[in-house]
């Protein structure tokens, strides 16, 4: 019997504790900014390498591109199988230029499977998102790009 | 946590548990077993490895003169690597120990895997080769770490790594059977743990396991037809036309 | 839980024809005449063994697990685990995938442990390829799997509570092993499929705070550990209901091959770290507590004991926390020279260890994971045997199966 009240002071204690719970969704939580969620992409950035898809474990991403006058690739279609995706990050690590990136985008939930084909216009719609909401993790474009346009290497 | 509790703890830092405990076990970084490596080896390389034991396994491994660490002058054929010799040795040793238990024939090939001591044995008598080394004394492997199988395309090799949990020997056991009706004695009346990995190796490689008391599949379905882990092997619905597009993923 | 009399052929989700509790039953239930008209003596009254179908969508068998329990009355005559509905082929996909790429899909086997299992593959990988890993990522991995393990063992905790009817030690478990989560998904970005280790070293050092927050973390976990024994440990209504039941012997935990916290219970002192030292685990000072009588309260208080000991290797891997890179140096695309290897860590389960054929290629020949989870349950069967009924979730929660890694 002893036990048991013992056990129950615990529960007791508990009574006057702060709730650690979250009112999601009125209350998002605050997500680190390693954060694996939904891709988001930079298209000026691509170079077209094809890393991403080739280390994808999955084989989800499917991408193309063509090459301009001055001998540049530009990213033409890039497209991301959210049904098999499985945010492993593998793509990002690999990118060369940073150019495809996570978002904070956690809510995966949709109604038909054809809105979980994202392309190219969606991921960066997503980066914009993500610019806007965090805008001091996102190092500008000039950083980046040198005055040029030209790819600042370091 | 006090009280009266029927759990016992034996606080024993690590160098004193070298002491106590039996020796390590080889793991695959880890020493080979001290004295039986400067025994049988005679491998001076070995020996000076030993006292760094108490240092990590990993550092160990990597101080220790393995010929990739050597980097020996190429063109000139690699020096024998002690840890493989150890493990040779110590399998030639379990060889002979076994010997006098077994029928002229039953082993066909003594080497290593890695590092560890490696028997290759004949189907006919792979039951009574664990039954041996399970009561053998100073080996009495009486722990089935790994049971799996490989497809080798030629034929199909069963694999079995057993451990003392006594004198911290691990030898690997393998035997080999025809990809055609495959078939291999089971060992459940020595290991009864050897149970669930051979029905599994029956349901993914479609070996029977002769003497097995309920062979039937576990991971898929009765109905299934094929051996998954076969490489020759090939998914129905990658060959049906399938809409990848649709429901099917 | 869905009641099925004998002698039908409607079992939900799976035909069973040729297991063994199907074909068993049939001739018991020809075996019995009708029932005599006109009040039977007792000796007359119809036993019937009865086919109870559990799971395989029951909260209870934590996922998948589908038990077809004859029961002679209250008694539990056979039990029969089925497997496999969650089988994905983790084994015949990592065939076709580098060893990079198999780190993500290890994540999705002992989903509690997902750190573990990363460490288990990375390590079975350097040690093929002779690789030396830089301190500093080696001391950040066993502080994350350490942290693992006990974020493993209080959903132990809380899920065995649960159900064994007790609710509120879930939420706590779940309040506690939050903090732990949420420091993983600072270093590493996710909360459950961490993807964190890889070949040579990690993905991420050590975000700026993080290591400060798991010295904090520490001593709260202390205080925490001691209101769980508090709560649960002296409980009255939890003894009765697990002590003594569920009680298996040394020598049958290693005929079976029972690894881990099942292994442990029955006062064998065998734990990887120690036995078959991996990583740095030989560095620093810890105990293996062991139980006595190798029943269900032995494996819930040694879950507890772990804990503690986990935060001794936490505090200890803080204090000697070295500076320096946490990638080694890699090659570009890995690849593992042709032979055998095999390497068993101790996971939050048991033994869980990785077996790689290597042709010298990129790509694994054949790799086999020796699942804790899959070679524990197999004592299940026994265990229940002669068992009430009421047992069957006690004793099946106690084996602490995750039924991603059985079925991997």
């Amino acid at each position: 019997m002893l036990g048991f009240l013992k056990g129950l002071s615990v529960t007791m204690g508990q009574l006057p504790k702060k709730k650690v719970t979250l009112q999601y969704p009125e209350v998002m939580p605050e997500l680190p900014d390693r954060f694996r969620g939904v891709h988001r992409f930079i298209p000026d950035l691509c170079i077209v390498c094809n890393q991403c898809a080739r280390i994808c474990p999955t084989d989800c991403i499917t991408l193309s591109g063509t090459r301009d006058e001055n001998r540049k690739m530009h990213i033409d279609t890039f497209d991301i199988n959210f049904e098999i995706c499985i945010l492993c990050d593998l793509c990002v690590e690999v990118c060369p230029t940073d150019a495809i990136l996570m978002s904070d985008t956690f809510e995966l939930a949709v109604e038909s499977r054809d809105h979980l084909k994202l392309d190219m216009q969606w991921l960066t719609e997503s980066e914009e998102e993500y610019e806007e909401k965090y805008p001091d993790r996102v190092p500008s474009l000039d950083a980046v790009l040198g005055e040029d346009g030209a790819e600042v290497t370091e | 946590m006090t009280e009266d509790r029927t759990q016992k703890t034996e606080s024993s830092p690590p160098s004193s548990e070298a002491a106590v405990m039996p020796p390590a076990a080889p793991g695959m970084t880890g020493p080979p077993d001290a004295a039986s490596a400067a025994s049988t080896a005679g491998s001076t390389a070995s020996a000076d490895a030993a006292p760094e034991k108490a240092s990590s396994a990993k550092t160990s491994a990597a101080t220790s003169p393995s010929p990739a660490k050597a980097a020996p002058p190429k063109k000139a054929p690699p020096p024998p690597n002690p840890w493989v010799e150890a493990a040779k040795a110590k399998a030639e040793e379990l060889a002979q120990a076994l010997a006098s238990q077994l029928p002229n024939g039953w082993l066909e090939e003594v080497g290593a895997v890695h590092h560890q001591p490696m028997l290759r044995v004949r189907k006919q008598h792979f039951p009574a080769v664990f039954r041996a080394a399970h009561a053998l004394p100073s080996w009495e492997l009486d722990y089935l770490v790994c049971y799996t199988a490989t497809d080798y395309k030629e034929h199909l090799e069963v694999v079995a790594y057993v451990e003392s949990t006594k004198f911290g020997h691990m030898v690997c056991i393998k035997t080999r059977t025809e990809r055609e009706a495959a078939s291999v004695p089971s060992i459940v009346s020595v290991h009864p743990g050897a149970n669930w990995e051979e029905r599994e190796m029956f349901d993914l490689f479609g070996i029977e396991f002769t003497g097995h008391p309920d062979l039937r599949r576990i991971m898929m379905w009765d109905e299934y037809v094929g051996h998954p882990l076969r490489k020759d092997f090939v998914d129905p619905s990658l060959t049906e036309e399938v809409n990848r597009d649709g429901a099917d993923s | 839980m869905a009641l099925i009399p004998n002698g039908t052929d409607r079992e939900p989700m799976r035909s069973e024809k040729g297991s063994a509790a199907a074909q068993n039953s049939a001739p018991a239930a020809q075996g019995h005449a009708p029932m005599p008209y006109g009040g039977p003596a007792v000796d007359d009254i119809r036993m019937e063994e009865m086919l109870l179908n559990v799971g395989p969508q029951h909260p209870s068998t934590h996922g998948v697990l589908r038990l077809l329990v004859r029961a002679r009355g209250e008694t539990i005559v056979e039990a029969d685990p089925v497997i496999g509905y969650l089988h994905r082929g983790t084994e015949k996909l990592a065939e076709n995938l580098q060893y990079t790429q198999i780190i993500p899909y290890t994540d999705r086997l002992d989903y509690l442990a997902s750190m573990i299992n990363n460490y288990a593959l990375c390590h079975t990988v350097e040690t093929a390829i002779d690789l030396e890993v830089p301190e500093r990522a080696e001391h950040l991995r066993v502080l994350v799997m350490e942290m693992q393990r006990i974020a493993s063992h209080l959903l132990f905790i809380g899920a065995y509570l649960l159900d064994l009817g007790a609710m509120s030690p879930f939420l706590y478990a779940f309040q506690e092993r939050e903090r732990i989560v949420q420091l993983f998904n600072r270093i590493c970005g996710a909360r459950l499929t961490y993807n964190y280790m890889r070949i040579g070293g990690v993905k991420y050092d050590a975000p700026e705070g993080w290591l400060d927050d798991v010295r904090d973390f520490v001593p709260w976990m202390k205080g925490k550990l001691e209101m769980y024994d508090r709560l649960i440990t002296g409980n009255e209504i939890f003894l009765n209901r697990v002590r003594g039941i569920g009680v298996f012997d040394t020598k049958t935990a290693l005929a079976y091959g029972i690894s881990g916290v099942n292994l442990r219970s029955t006062g064998m002192r065998w734990d990887l770290r120690r036995n078959r030292p991996y990583s740095i685990y030989d560095r620093f000072e810890f105990d293996i507590p062991v139980g006595q009588h190798g029943d269900c309260f032995d494996r819930y208080y040694l879950h507890l004991l772990e804990m503690e000991q986990s935060l001794r290797i936490i505090e200890q891997v803080l204090a000697q926390m070295p500076d320096g890179p946490v990638l080694g140096k890699v090659p570009k695309i890995i690849r593992v020279p042709a032979g055998e290897y095999y390497c068993g860590v101790e996971g939050a389960r048991g033994e869980l260890g990785f077996y790689i054929v290597a042709d010298g290629k990129d790509k694994p020949y054949r790799l086999k994971i020796r699942k804790p989870s899959f070679v524990n349950l197999q004592l299940l069967p026994e265990l229940l045997r002669g068992q009430s009924l009421s047992n069957l979730i006690a004793i099946l929660g106690a084996v602490d199966i995750v039924l991603g890694e059985v079925d991997a």
